[in-house]
């Protein structure tokens, strides 16, 4: 799949998200899911599962490349490089 | 006491970690500012999210929760979701790359190049650390609140006014002083390494506090059962029949409605102070003996009998449409009968048609009208650890004498749903995080662009955890009761920001409590620190650096000049902080609507070629007047729900913003080719 295919699907799927966000059809459901959640919570935490499986999607897909993204050096156990990458602009 | 040990414990690890991140510090401006572009996928996830989840997370979730209902997850927290990761997918990853390339520290710098405009940055400067402000007051009086609740009764004879508490106003200085502390050993690096640990620190013990919480209330299925019984409209996001019929009354259901039964009390109140109404003392005895309901000491016996006696018995009928007004108004703390004459009575209020409730609430409450409570309720108030006199329980609280006023004076909030166009235009509320300076700073700090694939991908799931069991807690304590003396652990009218420690305070044990209190002062200090860094570097690189010239100081004097201008922004929020405090939630979402306001105007400078210098000036010009318009017109955030046409005034605000960028921008002269090839290169 070439990148400009894997950017309008996940622009769909951004789309689709937002208008799932607006759940009128829960705006009166009182029922709690699972026994405890109210659905107005319970649809929301879905929507935000959706927007990582989304975003996951997103990094497979649609992620830039860019000439300066190649790390300079190795990383240590704190997360942080062992040399200074960059040098002052 | 033991909260405030666990407490003082935490910081003082905070402290260790800031001297332990300046071991690490390589005495470059560069390193203290950027952490030397050093930072990898999950200390960036770590130190992104710890930054975006602050007390307006914990502390206001909780609080609007129990004022709104389970609704509020839907209006910042999904949306935020979709929204935060875009910004981080879409601007930060470009940003990233050009800052990289072009050595940006800031924001202004990167508008500065953009836009071919020097003086973009004196226009920006202002804005950007004037919206700061009530983004670093949100933490530093939600940190006050937090530590004062939760300590109470803390210490045997100081500090009596603060219920025997630290005071917020202490518990404020203190937080601020650690933060800073911290901030100026370790610099960016010390944040990042902060922000993760503390962001650790929230996340699970909140977790921990939520189980225990729950099990407290008797289960998740319990404790959403009792809310489904007592405040249904707390569930949904629109009015639930059982609410109305308890509000308005039902006469098919013979349900009398709790606002019409309030008014007859409001105006025996207004009848006895105003008209001379004074009932024989036998029959308020009988009225009294008769009243089914005692309520907090006996209170609620001792003035709704005689106001219902007097209404039954038609003292009450003589009392004009102005007078009905007037005695609903003082009784809900709206409004004082000015000394003197009736002519100079507020002209909004009728003397021919009786107002309705919604009318009513157009007035705001006069500010601190509760402390009335101390002194009717004085009798009952002393050191919370102390037996009562009457031998039940312990001495009240300052905090809940004022409680027990308003829920026993104050009119009963009328049911209300969420507006549907409300909850839409709610979603433009998170386009902030793409203005937020803070975060420009740490999108700066990452090692190479894949870094940002772990923060875009996980922060929704980060933000769920944290947020559900906040949303829960809040619409569970609508209706929570105390499993021993059957009271409601939150009275009506409660203060939205304390309900979170209140909660934590009385279903926890100290240990617990004071673990919590550390995880909320986590999340709060992981914002304020990131923020406290960027005015410094804001300051020093914008303004410094640039009109001094870029060798004029060396590293060191830059270093200190940041330092003394994050000391001044400080000091100047925590003096604001000392006057009034505004909802939490309320006071955030005017912060965020103003960088979101500015949305339009870094989306279109990294995508729009067309942008021009002077269509940027008029977009910050756009945004900037009608913010301040607005939020005057909110009466500096005392109305909490005001809207523009319905809608959201971020809504609004973005609008015009956009509008004004395009026009001005299309019919002036393009940006020059140099900046367009160095902006918008071609793609290979």
């Amino acid at each position: 799949m070439n990148k400009r295919c894997g950017k309008c699907i996940i622009i769909g799927l951004v789309c689709l998200l937002i208008v799932l966000h607006h759940d009128i059809w829960n705006w009166d459901n009182k029922d709690p899911v699972f026994g405890f959640m109210p659905v107005a919570l319970a649809w929301h935490a879905g929507i935000s599962i959706g927007a990582s499986l989304v975003w996951y999607l997103a990094t497979r897909i649609a992620w830039p490349t860019f000439d300066d993204d190649e790390p300079t050096s190795s990383m240590t156990s704190e997360g942080f490089c062992e040399s200074n990458p960059v040098e002052d602009a | 006491m033991t909260q405030l040990i666990i407490i003082s414990i935490y910081l003082a690890l905070l402290l260790g970690l800031g001297f332990f991140s300046s071991r690490l510090f390589r005495g470059t401006s560069k390193d203290y500012m950027l952490a030397s572009h050093s930072i990898g996928p999950f200390m960036l996830l770590m130190s992104l999210f710890g930054t975006t989840m602050t007390a307006f997370a914990l502390v206001g979730s909780t609080g609007e929760s129990f004022k709104e209902g389970a609704g509020v997850y839907g209006l910042l927290a999904s949306s935020s979701g979709i929204i935060h990761s875009l910004c981080f997918f879409v601007l930060g990853v470009k940003l990233w790359s050009l800052g990289k390339k072009h050595g940006y520290t800031t924001q202004i710098q990167f508008f500065r190049d953009r836009l071919e405009s020097d003086r973009i940055g004196i226009l920006l400067f202002p804005i950007l650390v004037g919206l700061i402000i009530p983004y670093l007051l949100i933490g530093v009086m939600a940190s006050g609140t937090v530590i004062n609740s939760i300590t109470e009764g803390a210490f045997t004879t100081a500090f009596a006014q603060y219920d025997y508490g630290v005071p917020p106003w202490l518990a404020s200085l203190v937080i601020c002083l650690v933060v800073l502390t911290y901030v100026f050993f370790g610099g960016m690096r010390g944040t990042a390494i902060a922000n993760t640990a503390q962001t650790i620190v929230f996340m699970i013990l909140g977790l921990i506090t939520f189980v225990i919480v729950s099990d407290k209330l008797g289960g998740l299925e319990e404790s959403t059962n009792k809310v489904l019984a007592k405040n249904p409209s707390k569930m949904m996001r629109s009015v639930d029949p059982a609410d109305t019929d308890s509000y308005h009354g039902n006469v098919e259901k013979g349900i009398e409605g709790s606002y019409d039964k309030w008014i007859v009390f409001a105006q025996y109140e207004y009848a006895k102070e105003y008209k001379g109404l004074k009932l024989d003392p036998a029959d308020e005895k009988a009225a009294i003996a008769a009243f089914p309901i005692a309520g907090p000491a006996g209170y609620l016996k001792k003035t709704r009998g005689p106001a219902f006696f007097a209404k039954k018995a038609g003292l009450l009928s003589n009392l004009s449409i102005l007078d009905q007004n007037l005695a609903v108004l003082i009784q809900d703390n709206r409004y004082e009968i000015p000394k003197g004459i009736k002519g100079a009575l507020d002209k909004r209020i009728s003397d021919s048609s009786v107002m309705t409730h919604h009318q009513i609430m157009t007035f705001p409450r006069l500010p601190g009208a509760d402390r009335e409570g101390l002194a009717i309720f004085a009798q009952f108030v002393g050191h919370p650890t102390e037996k009562a006199a009457s031998g039940k329980g312990t001495k009240w609280t300052r905090k809940k004498a004022k409680g027990v006023f308003r829920a026993t004076h104050w009119a009963p909030d009328p049911p209300h749903g969420m507006d549907p166009w409300k909850f839409l235009t709610y979603f433009f509320v998170p386009l902030s995080v793409g203005m937020f300076p803070h975060l420009f700073q740490h999108w700066l700090t990452a090692k190479s662009a894949a870094s940002f694939k772990l923060a875009v991908v996980a922060h929704p799931i980060f933000i769920m955890i944290v947020w559900v069991p906040c949303v829960l807690l809040g619409v569970w304590m609508t209706s929570a009761t105390d499993p021993i003396s059957g009271a409601p652990i939150i009275a009506a009218h409660f203060p939205p920001n304390a309900v979170l420690p209140a909660a934590v305070k009385a279903l926890t044990g100290p240990l617990m409590a004071g673990l919590l209190t550390a995880g909320i002062l986590a999340a709060i200090m992981s914002s304020l620190d990131s923020q406290f860094l960027c005015v410094g570097t804001m300051f020093t690189t914008d303004i410094i650096s640039h009109y001094a010239g870029k060798n004029r100081f060396t590293d060191k004097q830059l270093i200190t000049i940041a330092r003394v201008f994050i000391v001044l922004i400080v000091a100047l929020t925590y003096l604001f902080s000392l006057f009034e405090p505004r909802r939490v939630f309320t006071l955030g979402v005017w912060c965020f609507s103003g960088f979101s306001s500015l949305f339009p105007l870094i989306l279109a400078s990294l995508y729009w070629k067309r942008l021009t210098k002077l269509g940027a000036y008029a977009a910050i010009l756009a945004a900037a007047g009608s913010w301040i318009y607005m939020f005057a017109d909110a009466n500096y955030a005392a109305n909490a729900n005001y809207t523009v046409f319905g809608v959201m005034p971020v809504a609004t605000m973005i609008t015009l913003t956009t509008i004004a960028m395009i026009v001005v921008s299309l019919i002036t002269p393009p940006p020059s080719k140099e900046t367009l090839e160095k902006f918008f290169p071609a793609e290979k």
